[in-house]
């Protein structure tokens, strides 16, 4: 026969272990299978590496509250370290690759974000490591606005004060913090390649121009030659047809020479050379190199000024190049007979030139698409305009543009054009 | 005559612009590299040089300087000749005393024109 005391125990056993066995029972192999899960979506596949994380801070019992808080996953998949001061840190950092890094502001030997630094003056990493150092969140007992703000200007791509972190918090600054890395590396190497390959154009546009202009000029002075009689008397037929190929010797050149204009704008090489430059020499100096093209053609050419003593501040170089390649267009669009003329007009303190043509106009449809590269458009007779690269108006338009100003277009089809644009006054 | 020294190593570019200086009246002794260049001038003593800039041996800037730095050949105008358009080209062109740039192809009268801007300076 028992005694109280065991029947006491038996009861208790029975009545209130044994349930609790059976509830550990039941409800283990579902903490299980939870777990299992959880661990499942954090488990890393083929394509989607674990996170290489570096903690430092000098508080190794904060360090130990975070890997608490971060073994609670979120969704992201890692791997750490830890280290204690910035010169700990940086060993770490030379001998791996982390994608993040966790850093206290305040630390023993100096600031968190002084790891950039002493990365970037580090020998033992070359050109392409200090590319893509991890980026750094800073977190900090401080909390505020004030320290905040010194991490984000020393190079910190976030801040966290260390009251606000929760695990999920955390995660989700170190997935921002990395992607935006990421995405800033791919954008800078990406710009790298760009810059590269611009240079390269460029190279190659100088090569090649290098190349053909000096058989080029080898040419062009032989027929010069010929054509001046240097070996010998030649026929009034021998002297045209020598002419002709002179032109086109010279329709070469000018082809480089718009396609490395167009390279320099490209690569942004292209300078100004602005001076006060007398308005009269412009306008003579830009006539004059179509005055023959002029009479060839049988156009009037002309001139309507307001005075000889304006000075303008501009590139004279280019501005000359602007109003002659305007003005041979003019020539080139117009029916013998016609008539191309530059107006000069002050307008407040500027001076604006037009050049204006009673040619056969360009098409409504034309008008925004003249100032393309390599746009060409219908001659009189259907035929595209193939005597140049289509380049002329893109560079006019680009000059200009360097000298604050806009070239505008007024046309009708089958009347005529004018352009116009205008420059400063130069007051001494 | 007059002396002009001509210094461009493309043989057929230095044939023609041979031509042309004689046509011009000019009496024409050329080289084509950057050793001879300072011996032929040293010795020929023209009245104005034509310096290629691309040049076997050396650029036509390092002769330059190296004319300039002679006094046999100091005061001797040099027009600078290139098919190159860098514009770091003409800018150390400017920067050497008494000389003058010109861009490949030239026509005769540019090249005349150069010349005795060149000389009058």
């Amino acid at each position: 026969m028992c005694s109280y005391s065991e029947s006491v125990s038996v009861s208790v056993k029975k009545y209130c272990f044994q349930p609790i066995r059976i509830y550990i029972q039941l409800v283990k192999p579902v903490l299980t299978m939870q777990t299992a899960l959880n661990e499942t979506n954090d488990l890393p596949c083929a394509a989607n590496k674990p996170m290489q994380l570096l903690f430092v801070d000098d508080d190794s019992d904060y360090l130990d509250l975070i890997s608490r808080q971060m073994s609670r996953r979120y969704g992201l998949s890692y791997q750490s370290d830890r280290a204690n001061s910035i010169c700990q840190a940086v060993k770490l950092c030379v001998t791996n690759t982390y994608d993040c890094v966790v850093v206290d502001y305040h630390l023993p030997d100096g600031y968190g974000t002084d790891i950039v630094d002493r990365l970037n003056e580090n020998d033992a990493l070359d050109s392409m490591s200090r590319l893509s150092l991890p980026p750094i969140i800073v977190v900090s007992g401080d909390g505020g606005e004030q320290a905040a703000t010194q991490a984000i200007r020393a190079g910190a791509v976030d801040f966290i004060a260390k009251r606000d972190i929760t695990g999920a918090a955390m995660q989700r600054a170190i997935q921002h913090a990395v992607d935006k890395s990421r995405l800033t590396v791919s954008l800078e190497k990406r710009n790298e390649e760009l810059e590269s390959k611009r240079r390269e154009v460029l190279e190659f546009y100088h090569t090649l121009s290098h190349e053909v202009k000096t058989p080029l000029a080898s040419a062009r002075e032989f027929v010069a030659l010929v054509r001046d009689g240097a070996a010998g008397d030649v026929t009034e037929d021998q002297n045209e047809l020598l002419g002709l190929a002179i032109d086109s010797c010279d329709q070469i050149r000018q082809h480089f020479m718009d396609l490395l204009e167009i390279t320099r704008f490209d690569s942004q090489k292209f300078k100004l050379n602005k001076e006060s430059q007398p308005l009269e020499h412009i306008i003579k100096r830009s006539m004059s190199g179509v005055a023959e093209l002029a009479r060839e053609r049988n156009i009037e050419l002309t001139t309507i000024g307001y005075g000889s003593q304006l000075h303008v501040w501009c590139d004279p170089q280019r501005i000359v190049q602007v109003l002659s390649n305007l003005l041979s267009n003019a020539i080139k669009f117009t029916l013998p007979g016609g008539w191309v003329r530059l107006d000069t007009q002050v307008h407040r303190e500027a001076i604006v030139f037009e050049v204006s043509d009673n040619g056969c106009g360009i098409r409504r449809s034309d008008q925004a698409a003249i100032f393309n590269r390599l746009y060409q458009v219908e001659q009189n007779d259907g035929q595209l305009d193939d005597s140049g690269l289509g380049l002329g108006l893109n560079i006019t338009r680009d000059i200009l543009a360097h000298h604050g100003a806009e070239l505008t277009l007024s046309s009708e089809w089958g009347v005529g054009s004018s352009f116009r644009f205008s420059l400063p006054i130069y007051q001494s | 005559m007059k002396k002009v020294v001509l210094i461009e190593d493309d043989p057929k570019l230095c044939k023609a612009l041979t031509l042309r200086l004689k046509h011009m009246n000019f009496d024409v002794v050329s080289v084509g590299d950057a050793v001879s260049a300072m011996d032929a001038s040293l010795k020929q003593q023209p009245i104005l040089i034509l310096l290629d800039i691309n040049l076997p041996g050396g650029n036509g800037f390092v002769v330059a300087e190296r004319l300039r730095a002679h006094d046999a050949t100091k005061l001797i105008p040099i027009v600078f000749i290139t098919a190159s358009s860098k514009p770091e080209f003409a800018e150390r062109a400017s920067s050497i005393p008494r000389s003058a740039f010109l861009q490949k192809p030239f026509d005769a009268n540019q090249l005349m024109d150069c010349m005795d801007a060149c000389m009058a300076a």
